[in-house]
């Protein structure tokens, strides 16, 4: 099992419009990335790291859980909040899935892969209440209740 | 002359068959209102309102919830409690629902969400993403319930087309229950005998009991995920699926005649007329 994180490496369109709408808030910083948690054999988690990131579109990060390689300084943000959204049958990851089983050949190798949507939150200085306000933010914007589910870690 | 309010959004389509076409063919005035004027409150002047389809804010974070955040909502939410119909079509039913106007089973708080398209055989997905191509649709609730189907008899059937990647529409069973008693569910998707089935093809994207439009409890906002301002006249409907398109081939007055959809239209200006 391996865990890839994604962004993009222009300014990401969603986080702006995101904290253009969430303006009420008192935000320093608003990034979006993605996750994916990868479960397959060995021999083929090259494969599936490198199908879902673009090196000349995104910056990446992998965890193997022995350590860390990838784009390492692009995601070493220290953010107050982490909000992590994934939705009920995500047409990304079944897409993703298929590919690698399908079209990649690796079949049964790949065991399954999950996204979710995480936005990194900093709060100007002497925000109380972190935990509480990016739960709100989450249930305003980011996370539809019936058919996506969000954690909050701070 | 009724006044029809048609909002675009940044990313907003079809705005324009709405105001050009759609609403003078029923002998109603309609005006586009962009998000971004000052005088807002000119908003209230109207008599109806439609949210039109397309890609508002490009359909970032999710299809129609950042225009839902729009400060023209809290307005059109406002308007409604006064009972004026509110028409949302495809990315407008998404904004609904993220705004909280449908179902409004639990005030406006968001309780149903349109998903991304996930078409089901034997419970299996077999077609996700983006579709665009025409289906039927029938109106499931009795004649009157809502504005959208004032003059339209339950059970009538209606070619559109649809072109969406999140259309699916989800609720908890209980909100869904509240819906059935309630007769909220207007339009169901079907095939061209009136046959409803929750299996792709007929139900394109997996949606809940093959819903492809709700209205509110009072029945005065409707949110569809079809075009039915794409039905609206007989030119616009494929050839190969139309036996009145057949007949008409060739005669321009026929051509430019009503498409099976105008009843939905004619009958927001029955509704309106009723009100008065």
């Amino acid at each position: 099992m391996i865990t890839l994180y994604r962004k993009l490496k222009i300014p990401d369109p969603e986080a702006v419009t995101a904290r253009n709408t969430l303006k009420d808030y008192s935000l320093r910083r608003l990034d979006k990335m993605e996750e994916f948690s990868i479960d397959a054999d060995d021999d083929v988690l090259k494969s599936a790291v490198s199908y879902l990131y673009n090196p000349n579109e995104h910056f990446y990060l992998v965890n193997t859980g022995n350590g860390t390689r990838g784009n390492e300084k692009a995601f070493d943000v220290n953010y107050d909040a982490r909000i992590r959204v994934e939705t009920e049958e995500d047409p990304m990851t079944i897409t993703v899935l298929n590919v690698l089983r399908g079209r990649y050949g690796h079949g049964s190798k790949i065991r399954n892969v999950r996204r979710k949507v995480v936005w990194g939150v900093v709060f100007q200085e002497g925000e109380t209440d972190i935990y509480g306000k990016a739960d709100e933010m989450a249930r305003t914007l980011f996370a539809n209740p019936v058919f996506q589910r969000y954690e909050v870690s701070v | 002359m009724y006044k029809v309010a048609v909002i675009q959004f940044p990313g907003s389509n079809r705005e324009y068959e709405l105001v050009h076409d759609t609403f003078s063919s029923v002998g109603m005035h309609a005006e586009l209102f962009r998000w971004n004027r000052k005088d807002t409150d000119t908003l209230r002047s109207f008599d109806a309102y439609a949210l039109p389809g397309g890609f508002s804010y490009q359909d970032r974070v999710r299809a129609g919830v950042v225009a839902a955040k729009d400060k023209l909502m809290k307005i059109l939410a406002e308007e409604a409690e006064k009972g004026k119909p509110i028409l949302g079509i495809c990315n407008g039913c998404q904004i609904l629902a993220e705004a909280g106007l449908v179902p409004q089973i639990y005030d406006n708080e968001v309780s149903m969400g349109l998903a991304p398209n996930a078409g089901k055989q034997n419970g299996q997905t077999v077609r996700t993403g983006f579709i665009s191509d025409w289906y039927n649709m029938k109106s499931t609730a009795r004649k009157g319930r809502s504005f959208a189907n004032y003059l339209v008899e339950e059970g009538e059937i209606f070619p559109v087309p649809i072109a969406h990647a999140e259309g699916r529409f989800r609720m908890s069973d209980e909100v869904l229950r509240e819906m059935e008693v309630n007769g909220q569910i207007i339009f169901t998707y079907c095939d061209q005998e009136g046959n409803v089935s929750e299996e792709y093809p007929v139900n394109p994207n997996g949606s809940t009991k093959s819903i492809a439009g709700v209205s509110n409890k009072r029945g005065n906002v409707v949110a569809i995920m079809p075009h039915p301002e794409a039905a609206n006249q007989l030119f616009q409907i494929p050839l190969d699926i139309s036996e009145a398109k057949q007949e008409a081939w060739g005669n321009y007055d026929k051509m430019e005649g009503p498409g099976p959809t105008r009843r939905i239209f004619e009958s927001v200006r029955a509704y309106l007329e009723e009100m008065k």
